[in-house]
């Protein structure tokens, strides 16, 4: 087995990965933040969150036992009929939550990549103020 | 020839598309007569890797198996990465090693690979969703073939993935679609490459002639197959234009809603299903993401045409290619490719008829494996 992880590793190293990046699935990654410049720290903690929360949402049924439920049988009946009732309403709020969650998907996906433009337009903007300042040495 | 077929679970009744598959190529393989080994593990379930089988030598429908136990397996850091892949969170690379490392791994399985390797011409890999199949192709890299079954889905973007694809000797999509997704969508570069197809096992004649007016269902009663877009276009059909029933054959946990446009069957024996096939206006195959769909090839060979989803590009391939259906991805379009087949009875028994000769042509076993024994003296031939 560490002969294979070995192997993979070496593969990896053979093949450039770590100079490559790839195509992510769904949603445009979350970019992390940037190690080569200052960057807002509000901007990446709240993105970092969003990234982890938009999918989460809970939607299984919640059957808490009541005095109701311990009636003997009719209890039991009685609880076959919340289930059922439960189960009704999750059917129809899966959907919804299924579209939001898409929504919230797209949303994520545009700020992740707009962090990363961000981040570029930064970086030119910073090149282009060194040429500047370069320039103005050289007039001077 | 001699072929050995590395796969996770094999046996009858698995329930699962790529172990179908590996059996069918290697029982067709064995009445070729070719020299064929199943590799594989103890487990049934694909959930809980329990080794439920001995392991050792068996025999099943003339191919030899030999079993291996599951050695390797950390199921509460697989589930981690697991929720993070179906979530669609950002896994990061350390992250994707770890959903390939924490298993199922069988090392006594990699070993036989490593010592047996060198006696088969090739040693077909599948599905590509499993790391002990990673593992494997990493043991013997030059001789592997890998048969993913590949689906746009979070899997396909993980590097150990992209890493073994583009290690092995060779690798053997379902359908052109598919290759597309490897090579050019997520910018794959196998060293080589073909598309093989599936096979399709011969099925019993249907025990009815009549067809009927409703639309079929068949297969895994799932949110993945986009089920609840089909169950609710049939309301609303229903509601709009009139009453359209959609009769459901599978398991799952995606029953439809009782509503009377809908028979349950839940799941059904082979010659029921092709008698539900043959008397349907059209077999249904909603789901936008497939590496192959058998369930559309058995409704042709059934005789009856097939509505897919246009947003799903291998089922919507097979349909242009073999004229035998319809594809809408909105519901007008659904609507109105349902009003069409209703009006024009024979020309949707002629799209059947074209579906079942684009089966008999291409995906039967014997073509698979002629295909396969071509591609293998290609691949084998020295690049001048």
């Amino acid at each position: 087995m560490a002969e294979i992880r070995q192997r993979i590793i070496h593969r990896r190293a053979e093949l450039g990965y770590d100079r490559r990046t790839f195509p992510t699935f769904g949603a445009a990654a979350y970019p992390g933040v940037p190690e080569d410049m200052d960057y807002d720290t509000d901007l990446y903690h709240y993105l970092r969150l969003a990234n982890e929360t938009f999918a989460a949402a809970e939607t299984a049924p919640l059957l808490a036992p009541s005095p109701a439920t311990r009636v003997p049988i009719l209890g039991k009946v009685w609880q076959i009929i919340r289930a059922s009732a439960h189960s009704l309403v999750l059917f129809y709020v899966n959907r919804a939550v299924a579209h939001q969650t898409t929504v919230n998907s797209h949303l994520v996906s545009t700020l992740n990549r707009m962090a990363v433009v961000m981040e570029q337009q930064q970086r030119t903007i910073q090149t282009l103020q060194a040429e500047l300042e370069a320039l103005r040495r050289t007039e001077r | 020839m001699r072929v050995a077929v590395v796969t996770p679970r094999y046996g009858l009744d698995l329930g699962g598309g790529a172990e179908n598959q590996a059996r069918g190529f290697a029982e067709e393989a064995a009445r070729l007569g070719w020299t064929v080994e199943v590799w594989t593990t103890c487990a049934q379930d694909h959930y809980t890797w329990q080794n439920a089988l001995p392991a050792g030598p068996s025999s099943l429908n003339g191919v030899t198996i030999h079993r291996f136990p599951i050695t390797h397996w950390d199921p509460s850091l697989r589930a981690e990465q697991e929720q993070r892949l179906q979530t669609r969170q950002h896994l990061s690379v350390f992250q994707q090693y770890q959903w390939l490392h924490s298993g199922p791994h069988s090392a006594p399985l990699y070993r036989h690979v490593a010592a047996q390797a060198a006696h088969f011409d090739a040693i077909i890999m599948l599905p590509y969703a499993n790391p002990l199949v990673h593992y494997a192709a990493q043991v013997v890299p030059d001789r592997t073939i890998l048969w993913p079954c590949l689906h746009d889905e979070a899997y396909a973007y993980l590097e150990p993935v992209r890493l073994t694809l583009e290690s092995v000797w060779g690798v053997m999509f379902n359908s052109p679609e598919e290759a597309t997704l490897a090579c050019r969508k997520l910018g794959m570069t196998p060293q080589h490459h073909a598309i093989l197809g599936e096979g399709v096992l011969p099925l019993p004649s249907p025990r009815i002639t009549e067809v009927g007016d409703h639309l079929l269902y068949v297969g895994r009663l799932e949110e993945g197959k986009n089920l609840l877009q089909l169950y609710e276009f049939v309301e609303r059909y229903n509601r709009e234009r009139g009453a359209l029933s959609l009769t459901v054959v599978g398991r799952g946990p995606l029953r439809p809603p009782h509503h009377p446009a809908f028979e349950f069957l839940g799941f059904v024996d082979e010659q029921s299903k092709v008698d539900a096939c043959a008397g349907a206006l059209a077999l249904c195959q909603p789901s936008l993401n497939e590496s192959f769909s058998l369930v559309i090839m058995e409704s042709w060979l059934a005789g009856r045409p097939v509505l897919v989803h246009g947003e799903c590009p291998v089922t919507r391939g097979h349909v242009r290619r073999s004229k035998g259906g319809l594809f809408y991805s909105t519901y007008p379009e659904f609507a109105e490719a349902v009003e069409w087949l209703r009006e024009h009875p024979e020309l949707a028994t002629r799209m059947g008829q074209n579906g079942r000769a684009y089966v008999q042509k291409n995906y039967t076993w014997a073509a698979v494996t002629h295909r396969f024994q071509c591609l293998i003296q290609t691949w084998q031939r020295p690049i001048p």
